[in-house]
């Protein structure tokens, strides 16, 4: 190996160590347990975390699994009235942030909501006379939590119930099967099913918003509980090693699903299954359940939202909109673009040729580097903040000792941190399109340049600049989208004073301001429908592609 | 004139090219053919700079592209490549492919050069239209284009050919070997189609296991094979034991040559159209096998002592399964070689 190739090898890992800091600090938490509080955990609440917590994933990945399948089988094999519009508006709900329609719905079915107090003149009765379900409850927040996640199951459903060889239904019927569904469409769709579900309890295991609203002690409240009710930050960390081996387990099965998932696919011909007719009684009732799915997981929370907003424009001028805005468009723009750049400069790390073994272990390092994605937010915020809070009272001192100033909290302090927690979580999200692209670039096209007159620089600025251009946006607008939604790792670590609409909105609707946080709140579900523009884009043009 | 001498290329542990030594005169087509993975694309490689040669050198035009410590990169080289997935660039048209390699030059005169390259490929009308638009033999003239826009002293092509359809190759290939001969630039094409090799090329280099066995006018790689691997690997060939007695004649059952080799046992190399069907000939062989070639019959034959040939009839010429045909040699000369050893005659 040449020396600038070393050194090149050597920055690389640097730069996987730097983002797997975070997940090496709260696994390493646990060389030191901090005995007297979890003695004091054990002896109370951990099990109800541990149990809740498995509970919320595993009841939201169940109920997403029974949406989310029937809705692409549907979609996938039916003509009904309606389809084309509601294949695409049914990926609307992963617009909505989980802590959004959660307070949507609490503003609308609890006691005071419009509906029990539309029960109550109804009826006569007063509070206390009937039952109603409590939304703010475990139950409540797997059905919200499964509102808005089953899409991530209709996508991967769909496409794997649509790109199923016609044939295989042919040769079933020529065989004499009936129940096509059960013996042949569901065990080929079942790695992307499984795949789906476990995106689900990933992000239901991550979850903060929603059951801190309700007030359901999981063990992500677990982790804030213990580091600003008892400031034990190493507790917290190791708490969030437990939680980060429960996602590392999903993370397992989602990539050994999605091996089977490359397995099955391989028969697939190029023919599409053909669109089943249905009778209008039927196509109504399928055009009704798809409506109505949608209706629950969108156009209800946002419209209530919608309502509230106009019904509080008074109250605006108190948001300081212009400051919140503000700080949240820098905020995203700004990890946007970092996000993107450390996102380019892995992916060409990616791009070398595997050769030696330097490289080819470069190569699984910097794969486990863009899995921050599965990592919850509490746990990344956990695991930046404890280890350069250590290190800023280290620099502090020494700065004092020495130069007589004091340094302070001048990364945790300011928003250096939260940047650094954005390009963990959300550099997967970037490494995605970017990779994809740089695939679509094969050597021989660098060398078809080379060998045309180009150095290396040029072949970069002649072609692969405008080939990286489109894809470049696309990673910076979905980052730029996700960190406009992102609660818990912004919560634990944005300086003193420093709001955005996300927590902002938070805040508002846990001090039961519901009205006004409408507003910021539209704005973040406005914001995370382009993205899905662009998905329904990509996938149609794959569509078309195929065929 | 490229001048190839001792070239050696490894990956790593593994050796792909073993002291390749070849020249081909400036103007002529240079074909290497082989099996896959005998090195023919790591010898393209190495000319155009993709690759850094262990030992030897490569020279162009007296200009030393490669030795060891010296390697002058790609871009200096001049040296054009068409590559077997045309890497075109996707996100420019035809024309700007076409051009890329004419940065630098004046305008008025990149777009002349494009247009004189657009008539020479026979597309005018599609300058405007992006790659994926295009067919695939579309794709393959104007990746020829592209590599030849900028004049260079020597084309490489590395299985141009490979992505087409049967029909279009051919017409392909004819077109590719003309553009080739009315520009009077040399090239070098990796092919595994001997047909191919056979109709562009004025000199065929056989590749195996990273050796160059043969380099040699097509003629007399196909007659005059120095290996019994190259003629096997070169056309359809068939084996008759021969013995060479002390006055240097070779003696087999078709008869009797003068050779001038040394006394011993040898395989003598048949080419199907070395034996013709003669009805007078008193030397007869059994019909094993007939095959419907289209213009012509072959026919799997067997001798009385058991040695197997093969010999072509014309189509409508039918004999049954089973029969006894006679047969007459009709070599011009007379291959040995001694059993699994090499050597000309």
């Amino acid at each position: 190996m040449s020396g600038s190739s070393r050194r090149t090898a050597s920055l690389y890992l640097l730069l996987c160590l730097i983002l797997l800091l975070p997940q090496l600090v709260i696994f390493a938490s646990w060389l030191s347990p901090n005995l007297a509080i979890w003695q004091h955990l054990t002896s109370t609440v951990l099990s109800t975390y541990l149990l809740n917590s498995l509970l919320l994933a595993g009841g939201t990945g169940l109920l997403s699994l029974l949406l989310g399948g029937s809705l692409a089988y549907l979609v996938a094999r039916y003509q009904f009235y309606g389809r084309q519009w509601l294949s695409w508006a049914l990926m609307l709900p992963l617009a909505m942030p989980a802590y959004i329609i959660a307070y949507s719905y609490a503003g609308l079915l609890d006691v005071a909501g419009p509906l029990q107090s539309a029960l109550r003149e109804l009826t006569g009765w007063r509070y206390q006379d009937y039952w109603f379900p409590p939304i703010r409850s475990l139950g409540g927040a797997i059905v919200v939590l499964s509102l808005v996640l089953y899409p991530y199951v209709y996508l991967l459903a769909r496409q794997a119930f649509s790109s199923q060889n016609p044939a295989w239904q042919e040769a079933a019927q020529s065989l004499g099967g009936r129940h096509y569904l059960w013996r042949v469409a569901l065990p080929l769709a079942r790695p992307a099913l499984l795949g789906g579900v476990a995106l689900v309890m990933m992000e239901a295991f991550a979850d903060y918003g929603t059951v801190a609203y309700f007030g359901v002690p999981v063990l992500t409240t677990g982790i804030f509980r213990v580091w600003f009710g008892m400031g034990a930050l190493d507790a917290a960390a190791q708490l969030s090693a437990l939680l980060c081996s429960l996602v590392v387990g999903l993370v397992l099965l989602e990539v050994w699903q999605r091996r089977q998932q490359r397995f099955f696919d391989r028969s697939s011909g190029s023919r599409r299954m053909p669109l089943q007719r249905l009778s209008r009684r039927r196509s109504l009732l399928v055009c009704c359940y798809l409506s109505l799915v949608l209706t629950l997981g969108f156009l209800l929370p946002a419209g209530a939202l919608t309502v509230w907003a106009i019904s509080a424009s008074d109250s605006w001028q108190q948001l300081a909109f212009a400051d919140l805005l503000t700080n949240s468009l820098l905020l995203a723009t700004a990890s946007a673009g970092l996000v993107v750049l450390v996102a380019l400069v892995l992916v060409y790390g990616l791009r070398q040729r595997p050769g030696h073994l330097l490289h080819a272990v470069l190569h699984h390092l910097l794969r486990i580097s863009s899995f921050g994605y599965a990592v919850p937010g509490t746990v990344i915020a956990i695991g930046v903040l404890w280890p350069f809070s250590q290190l800023e009272q280290a620099v502090d001192v020494l700065a004092e000792q020495w130069f007589g100033v004091r340094t302070g909290l001048f990364f945790t302090g300011t928003v250096l941190a939260l940047l650094f927690a954005y390009l963990i979580r959300f550099l997967a999200v970037a490494v995605q399109p970017l990779e994809a692209a740089l695939g679509q670039i094969p050597p021989s096209m660098d060398q078809a340049a080379r060998s045309l007159g180009c150095n290396g620089w040029q072949v970069w600025w002649r072609v692969h600049r405008p080939l990286l251009t489109g894809p470049v946006c696309i990673a910076a607008l979905l980052v730029f989208v996700d960190v406009l939604k992102e609660l818990p790792a912004t919560l634990l670590l944005r300086p003193f004073n420093f709001d955005t609409l996300a927590v902002r909105t938070f805040e508002l609707a846990s001090d039961e301001q519901l009205a006004a946080a409408a507003a910021p709140a539209l704005i973040i579900v406005l914001a995370g429908i382009l993205p899905l523009i662009w998905l329904n884009h990509t996938v149609q043009r794959s569509g078309h592609a195929g065929h | 004139m490229l001048v190839i001498e001792q070239l050696s290329l490894s990956y790593g542990q593994h050796q792909v090219l073993q002291q390749v030594s070849l020249q081909l005169a400036s103007g002529q087509i240079g074909c290497l053919l082989g099996p896959s993975g005998s090195g023919k694309s790591s010898l393209l490689r190495a000319i155009a700079g993709f690759e850094q040669a262990d030992s030897g050198q490569i020279s162009l035009a007296s200009q030393l592209l490669s030795a060891p410590r010296h390697h002058l990169q790609p871009q200096h080289r001049q040296v054009g490549m068409v590559f077997q997935d045309y890497a075109l660039f996707p996100h420019l048209t035809v024309a700007d492919n076409i051009a890329f390699g004419l940065a630098g030059q004046p305008k008025p005169q990149q777009q002349q050069r494009v247009a004189a390259l657009l008539q020479l490929v026979g597309l005018n009308a599609l300058a405007n239209r992006y790659p994926h638009q295009l067919s695939g033999g579309q794709q393959q003239r104007v990746a020829l284009a592209r590599a030849l826009a900028p004049k260079p002293r020597l084309l490489l092509l590395d299985e141009p050919f490979s992505g087409l359809d049967a029909d279009l190759r051919q017409q392909l290939a004819a077109d590719v070997a003309a553009i080739l001969r009315a520009e009077q630039i040399s090239a070098l094409l990796v092919t595994h189609d001997q047909q191919e090799a056979f109709v562009l090329a004025d000199q065929i280099g056989v590749l195996s296991a990273g050796r160059l066995l043969q380099w040699d006018a097509p003629l007399n790689l196909y007659h005059q094979p120095c290996s019994a691997e190259v003629a096997a690997f070169v056309g359809d060939s068939h084996w008759l034991t021969a013995k060479v007695d002390d006055s240097g004649v070779a003696h087999c059952v078709l008869g009797s040559q003068q050779v001038g080799l040394p006394q011993g046992s040898y395989q003598l190399l048949l080419r199907p159209e070395d034996v013709r069907h003669d009805d007078a000939s008193p030397l007869q062989a059994k019909i094993l096998q007939r095959m419907f070639c289209g213009p012509y019959l072959s026919y799997q034959l067997q001798l009385a002592d058991g040695q197997q040939l093969v010999c072509q009839l014309d189509s409508h010429h039918v004999h049954q399964q089973g029969e006894w045909i006679g047969i007459r040699p009709a070599l011009r000369h007379w291959v040995l070689f001694k059993s699994r050893d090499k050597s000309c005659s």
